[in-house]
């Protein structure tokens, strides 16, 4: 799903300047985003739901006093994130797991191919497309969540690095080093994947 | 070209793929990566496999709220906020 900046930065004027209809038009547009990332937060549809309603709320009260619109997209995943995060904790204690950087890293001067993208030309290749999908919904919810979150701001909610910071509350550095052990992560766990019919 | 080489060079480069991937690393270390790369077949393949797992997001189902439930969810949203 590609963000449509433009578009967002039209919606959240019109919220500022109270069109009748702004608030539809925000929450028929931002409610889907923000539950397809609450679930993979948070795990559960009823929470996501909670956090779709509470931020939605929370931010067009927000919006009245946010002199750049632009603004809100750190704002709004920030405080999308905070409710994930709350809900987790009340829903069960979870440690601080780290993924560690040598068990990701090529050992032995050897590397095996990694993921196997499905062919765009391939008709056949739905099936794989499919398999592929599901293991690597299974695998970004199997992260640890401090990487989960960043992988799914940079890569999924295309936020920069930079909005990405912000709306956590950590360094630059920090969003980079989680973004790339995540994505070595995932690389690690999707590589025995191929089409069938091909091996590594 | 794949000689036998110094291997930490291949860990402190490793560290910093996702960043050459992204063009977010400095010049001078972005030139180094690539010398490497020259030298390296191990670190180059390791690199492309990234950069396919870069790509991996779209692949990702849309997870989406029924309508009816947007529209619940809108209306609370409205009366709580007085609208």
């Amino acid at each position: 799903m590609e963000r449509d900046r433009e578009l967002e930065t039209e919606i959240l004027a019109e919220v500022q300047r109270g069109e009748p209809g702004a608030f539809d038009r925000f929450a028929n547009h931002f409610a889907n985003r923000i539950y397809a990332f609450s679930m993979r937060m948070c795990g559960h549809r009823e929470d996501a739901e909670d956090v779709v309603q509470d931020t939605l709320i929370a931010a067009y009260r927000k919006l009245s006093d946010l002199r750049e619109p632009k603004a809100l997209t750190s704002w709004l995943y920030r405080t999308v994130s905070n409710a994930c995060l709350m809900k987790r904790r009340r829903s069960k204690f979870a440690p601080k797991q780290e993924l560690s950087l040598e068990s990701l890293l090529p050992q032995g001067g050897t590397v095996d191919d990694g993921p196997v993208l499905p062919s765009e030309q391939d008709p056949e290749a739905g099936a794989y497309r499919a398999e592929l999908s599901e293991a690597l919904e299974q695998a970004v919810r199997d992260l640890p969540p401090d990487y989960r979150i960043v992988w799914l701001m940079r890569e999924v909610e295309e936020l920069s690095t930079e909005e990405t910071a912000e709306a956590l509350g950590i360094g630059i550095s920090n969003v980079k080093m989680r973004l790339h052990r995540a994505r070595l992560a995932l690389r690690k766990r999707l590589a025995g994947l191929h089409p069938q019919g091909e091996s590594s | 070209m794949n000689e036998p080489h110094d291997r930490s060079q291949c860990r402190k480069l490793a560290d910093r793929l996702s960043e050459y991937l992204d063009g977010e690393l400095p010049e001078d270390l972005r030139r180094e990566v690539e010398s490497h790369f020259r030298d390296c077949v191990t670190c180059e393949k390791f690199l492309v496999s990234l950069g396919r797992t870069r790509e991996l997001a779209h692949l990702l189902p849309r997870l989406e709220l029924p309508p009816d439930v947007i529209r619940k969810l809108t209306e609370s949203a409205r009366e709580e906020l007085g609208l």
